[in-house]
């Protein structure tokens, strides 16, 4: 049985995220390895990751998981609470206590049913512009540690970076390429899984694992396994 | 059934933030109404939507390669015939102004939705900053229009409350289901919620979560209330 220090295991999931950009993975899979390292090494119950679209309205992109229940929530903070909050003042936002929220009644009644009593927002920020936010859930009242919201906030930086080094990128023109390459995919792995659950007569959520399982097995991009299922050349 | 319409009316200049930002001459929007015919949304200028028009007619020239490969298609320059390839769009422009032609595809995941086309009056390549900058102005305009698609006879009651995005991956959950079950493209499956939803005055939520749910069905045996109400 391996153990290993908190020192390693942050290093390794910094190299996770580096090497999502060596292999033939996209943005898509580069985001899903961040929430889920943040899951793993942060004292939280749940991550998810939102990026704005070409209106500047938010679109959850990554979750930790696809249960349309945890999705929900990410989406209506999308429209009022912290990740939004978070995106517009490109800081972080932590609601230590989401039982006494006051604000986004929506948010808190969603995010209590779903037991999260905690919620850490931090930006996604690339050249002093605010791309995105990513949530982090847990599922105890109280602030993140000064280590975790540091980890967290460096992961998401290492992210972010990583999105945008594909080519030197001088021109907002191309953060915008990458931007809406990550928004399609998430189209696409949608349209993937409407067409697995209709020919293997799976719900939502196995359907998505079986697209995943079968990129991941196949060291294939989310993405090229989503446009093969959608083309129909592959059945799952 | 055909996208266009709907989408159009009262519509912003599409074509500005392509003029504004890129050295062209003029552009043209168009849009594939799934298995109707094509349709010219937005033109710069009377060459612009020519151009369109003529590839259209025709059935050969950059806008269906740009189509078929979903991919840019750059004619630094148009004015050449390259190993015979696409001879009648040739001599169609033969002596026009379009001596460089510049056709970018707009997709939204597996939905085409159609193609924004570029000419200039001097050939010439477009610089990988212009590609870029041309593509994310695509990528926005395919948003745009895929927001309108979406957003016809779907009523969203309340703004906040109503988590109209996660309604929207709903939507794109059914359109692959749609797509499943009938054999159409993506973009033909999502014209055929939109019929549906709109032949039953549903909005396109309420039609996609009976696909979901397994209450419609799209399939080409199960006529009602699928296939039937297509039509």
């Amino acid at each position: 049985m391996v153990t290993s220090t908190r020192a390693e295991r942050v290093s390794v999931a910094f190299v996770k995220l580096t090497d999502t950009l060596v292999a033939d993975y996209d943005v898509l899979d580069l985001l899903h390895t961040l929430v889920e390292q943040s899951v793993e090494l942060l004292d939280v119950a749940a991550a998810g990751l939102l990026l704005a679209d070409p209106s500047g309205e938010l679109q959850v992109v990554a979750s930790t998981s696809e249960e349309s229940r945890l999705v929900e929530v990410l989406q209506l903070q999308a429209g009022a609470g912290p990740c939004v909050e978070c995106y517009l003042t490109g800081r972080t936002v932590a609601v230590e206590d989401i039982e006494a929220l006051t604000a986004w009644p929506g948010f808190r009644g969603a995010a209590l049913s779903q037991g999260f009593r905690s919620v850490h927002a931090v930006p996604m920020r690339v050249q002093g512009r605010t791309i995105g936010a990513m949530g982090l859930f847990g599922a105890t009242a109280g602030p993140l540690t000064a280590e975790d919201a540091a980890i967290g906030q460096a992961l998401a930086d290492v992210a972010t970076i990583s999105l945008m080094q594909e080519r030197t990128i001088r021109e907002a023109a191309l953060v915008n390429e990458q931007l809406q390459r990550a928004l399609n995919t998430r189209v696409l792995i949608e349209q993937a899984k409407g067409v697995i659950a209709h020919t293997a007569g799976v719900d939502m959520d196995e359907a998505f694992n079986r697209l995943r399982n079968h990129a991941r097995s196949n060291s294939q991009s989310l993405q090229v396994t989503a446009a093969s299922i959608v083309d129909r050349r592959l059945t799952l | 059934m055909d996208i266009a319409p709907g989408v159009v009316a009262g519509e912003e200049d599409l074509c500005a933030p392509y003029l504004s930002n890129l050295p062209i001459t003029g552009v043209a929007v168009s849009l594939f109404g799934g298995t109707v015919a094509a349709t010219l949304v937005a033109a710069s200028d009377d060459l612009a939507a020519r151009l369109d028009e003529l590839q259209f007619n025709l059935g050969e020239g950059p806008r269906w390669q740009a189509l078929k490969t979903r991919a840019p298609v750059l004619l630094s320059d148009a004015q050449a015939t390259v190993d015979g390839e696409w001879p009648m769009f040739h001599r169609a422009i033969d002596g026009t102004a379009a001596a460089a032609m510049f056709v970018f595809p707009l997709t939204v995941g597996a939905l085409d939705l159609g193609v924004v086309e570029l000419y200039r009056a001097v050939p010439g390549d477009l610089s990988r900053a212009d590609q870029s900058t041309a593509a994310a102005l695509a990528g926005q305009t395919s948003w745009l229009l895929l927001r309108k698609i979406l957003s016809v006879n779907s009523p969203d009651t309340d703004p906040v409350l109503e988590p109209a995005l996660m309604s929207r991956r709903e939507i794109h959950q059914a359109t692959g289901m749609v797509l499943a079950q009938s054999g159409a493209s993506a973009a033909e499956s999502l014209l055929l919620l939109r019929a549906y939803a709109f032949a039953h005055d549903l909005t396109l939520q309420a039609t996609a979560a009976a696909v979901l749910e397994g209450r419609l069905s799209f399939g080409p045996k199960d006529g009602e209330p699928g296939g039937h109400a297509l039509q």
